[in-house]
C-alpha cells in the first residue's frame, strides 16, 4: 500500500482545538515537570547514573586542569631568548670572574652577562636548598661562580659557545632554554592526548547515557503505551527522556567539576612548597566558571544527544497492545 | 462514519485473523461486534484505532481512508477516537484527575480548561468524589469508569471498547453499558466488542457477529 498520505488539515487534526505558542510551552512545562518526578521517585537509579558519568568526565576534565597549568609556567619563559647558565671553574675567583664577564660582554652577539658570584651563589643555596647546615659542616664555598649570558637577538649561538669554551675558566656550559623546549614538547603531546582521551570519554559518556535512556524507556513501556493510545506523539514522549539526558550529562559536568576541584585542593598545598624551592610565585589555578560552565555545556550536549539517539528508536518501536 | 470494505488481516506465519469483512456504521449508531473469543473482534477495533494495519482492503473512518494516514499522523488521528480497554489501562502512579487527563494535556489544553473537562468527564461517569484517589484505591467498576472518562475527556466522534465489561459483575457491566447508551445519545459513534449474548439482548442495538474473521451475521436492531 504505498497511497500519498493524507493531509490533514488543521481541523482534522484534534477533536479538540489546541495548539500554538502556548501548547508547546505547556508541553515542554509538562516534560520539565514529568523529568522532575522521575528523578523524584527513582533518585538512587537516577544519581548512580550521575556519579558514573561524573566520574567518567572528572578525568578529562582533571587532565585539562593540569595541562592548563604546566602551559601557564611554560609561558612565562620566552623560548625565543637562548639563555645560557656559564659555570665556571672553582678556582675562579669573584674578580676574575668579573673580568671574564667584562671581556665576554664586548664579544660579538652577547646582550648582556650577568655575574653570580661565589658568595651571592652560596646566599642563594642557603635561602632555598634547606642545605644550609650542610654546607656550614662542609667550611668554605664549594659553589663556583656563574655567567648567565643572554645572547643578542639573531646570534650565532654555536659560535658563542666555542669561544667561550675556550675560556680557561669555564667549566660547563648550560642552555637554560633545551629543558624549556623538551618541557613543552612534552606540554604539546600532553595536549594532544587529553584530546584524544576526552574524545574516547565524550563517547563512553554518550554509551552511558543512551543504555540509561534506553533502560528508562523500557522500564516505563506501559506507560508510554498508554500514552500513544490517547494520541501523544514520539516527540510528546521523548521529551522527557531527552531533558534526563540533558540533565544527565550536566550535573554530572557539575559533579565531575567538583571532583576535580577537591582533588586541586588537595595537591595545592605540595605545589606552593614545590613551586618556592624553584623561587616561584607559581599558584595552582583551579576550575574557573567559565570552563565549569563549558563542561556542563558540553557534557548536556552529549547527554541530550545520548538520550535522543536512544529514545527515539526506543519509543518508536512501543505500540499499544 | 465507519466503513470497511473486503478487509482482510493476517498476521505473519499465515494467520487470518480477518477476512474480507465489509460492514458500515453510521454517525451516532451503537453498534455491538460480537463472536466467539478469537472470532477477530479485538482485531476488527484495533484496526479502527489504527494500532494495527489491515492487510488488504479499505476502511474509511469519518471520511479518511485509514490508509491514507501516514504513522506520524497516528497520534492526531487517535485524539479523534476514544478506545476503552477490559483492562482499564490506567497509570497506577497517578491520581484518577491525572489519568483522565492524560489526553487533555497531551494535546496541548490550558490547565483550566484540562480541569474543566476532566470533572465533567468524572461527573459523567460519577466518580467526580474520586479525583484525588489512586486506581488501585478504586474498585474494578469505579476503575473501568475512570478508563470511560479518559476515552471521553477530549469528546471523540468515535467510541470504542473492547470487551468494557469483561471484568464485572451482571449489574455493574449493565451500568457500564448505560454509561455508552448516554454517551451515545449525545451523537458519539459507539462501537463495543463483546461475547456478553445477555447484555447485548438487553441493549438491544444493532450487532455485527464475526465467526472465524469474517462477518456471520448482522443482527439489525431489535428494541
Amino acid at each position: 500500500m504505498t497511497r500519498p498520505a493524507a493531509k490533514f488539515t488543521p481541523r482534522q487534526r484534534s477533536s479538540i482545538g489546541a495548539g500554538g505558542f502556548g501548547a508547546w510551552l505547556r508541553a515542554h512545562r509538562a516534560a520539565i515537570a514529568a523529568t522532575l518526578q522521575q528523578f523524584a521517585r527513582q533518585p538512587l537509579a537516577h544519581a548512580l547514573t550521575i556519579a558514573v558519568l561524573a566520574v567518567t568526565l572528572a578525568l578529562p576534565t582533571g587532565l585539562y586542569v593540569v595541562l592548563a597549568n604546566v602551559e601557564r609556567l611554560t609561558a612565562a619563559w620566552d623560548t625565543n631568548q637562548a639563555r645560557m647558565s656559564v659555570f665556571l671553574k672553582a678556582t675562579v675567583d669573584d674578580a676574575q670572574a668579573q673580568r671574564l664577564a667584562a671581556a665576554v660582554s664586548g664579544g660579538a652577539g652577547i646582550a648582556n652577562v650577568r655575574v653570580i658570584t661565589r658568595a651571592e651563589a652560596l646566599d642563594e643555596y642557603r635561602a632555598y636548598s634547606g642545605f644550609s647546615e650542610a654546607i656550614d659542616a662542609i667550611g668554605g664555598n664549594p659553589l663556583p661562580a656563574v655567567l648567565v649570558i643572554d645572547p643578542a637577538d639573531g646570534a650565532d649561538l654555536q659560535a658563542i659557545v666555542a669561544r667561550l669554551r675556550n675560556q680557561p675558566e669555564v667549566d660547563t656550559l648550560k642552555f637554560d632554554m633545551e629543558w624549556v623546549q623538551r618541557l613543552q614538547a612534552m606540554t604539546a603531546l600532553g595536549q594532544r592526548a587529553v584530546r584524544v582521551i576526552a574524545g574516547v570519554l565524550a563517547v563512553a559518556v554518550l554509551l552511558i547515557a543512551g543504555n540509561a535512556i534506553r533502560v528508562a524507556v523500557a522500564q516505563r513501556r506501559e506507560e508510554i503505551e498508554v500514552y500513544k493510545l490517547v494520541g501523544a506523539t514520539d516527540a510528546y514522549i521523548r521529551r522527557p527522556f531527552l531533558y534526563t539526558g540533558w540533565l544527565y550529562g550536566a550535573l554530572a559536568g557539575l559533579i565531575g567539576c567538583g571532583v576535580v576541584a577537591a582533588m586541586l585542593a588537595g595537591v595545592r598545598a605540595p605545589a606552593r612548597q614545590l613551586a618556592q624551592l624553584y623561587q616561584s610565585a607559581f599558584e595552582l589555578n583551579g576550575l574557573a566558571w567559565p570552563a565549569i560552565l563549558a563542561v556542563m555545556l558540553a557534557a548536556g550536549f552529549i547527554g541530550l544527544l545520548g538520550a535522543w539517539w536512544t529514545a527515539a528508536h526506543h519509543i518508536r518501536r512501543i505500540d499499544v497492545r | 462514519m465507519i466503513r470497511f470494505s473486503d478487509v482482510s488481516k493476517s498476521y505473519p506465519g499465515g494467520h487470518d485473523a480477518l477476512k474480507r469483512v465489509s460492514f458500515e456504521i453510521d454517525k451516532g449508531e451503537f453498534v455491538f461486534i460480537t463472536g466467539h473469543s478469537g472470532a477477530g473482534k479485538s482485531t476488527l477495533l484495533r484496526l479502527i484505532a489504527l494500532i494495527e494495519r489491515q492487510s488488504g482492503g479499505e476502511i474509511v473512518v469519518n471520511g479518511q481512508d485509514l490508509n491514507r494516514i501516514r504513522r506520524a499522523h497516528v497520534p492526531y488521528y487517535r485524539r479523534r477516537i476514544g478506545f476503552i480497554f477490559q483492562d482499564h489501562r490506567l497509570l497506577s502512579d497517578r491520581s484518577v484527575f491525572e489519568n483522565v487527563a492524560l489526553p487533555l494535556t497531551i494535546a496541548g489544553l490550558t490547565p483550566n480548561e484540562t480541569g474543566r473537562r476532566v470533572r465533567a468527564a468524572l461527573d459523567r461517569v460519577g466518580l467526580l468524589s474520586k479525583e484525588k484517589d489512586l486506581p488501585a484505591q478504586l474498585s474494578a467498576g469505579e476503575q473501568q469508569r475512570v478508563g470511560i472518562a479518559r476515552a471521553v475527556a477530549h469528546k471523540p466522534d468515535i467510541l470504542i471498547a473492547d470487551e468494557p465489561t469483561g471484568n464485572l459483575d451482571a449489574e455493574l457491566s449493565h451500568d457500564i453499558m448505560e454509561l455508552f447508551d448516554l454517551f451515545n445519545q449525545v451523537g458519539v459513534t459507539v462501537v463495543i466488542a463483546t461475547h456478553d449474548l445477555d447484555l447485548l439482548r438487553s441493549f438491544g442495538h444493532r450487532s455485527i457477529t464475526l465467526r472465524a474473521g469474517q462477518v456471520e451475521t448482522v443482527q439489525e436492531l431489535v428494541q
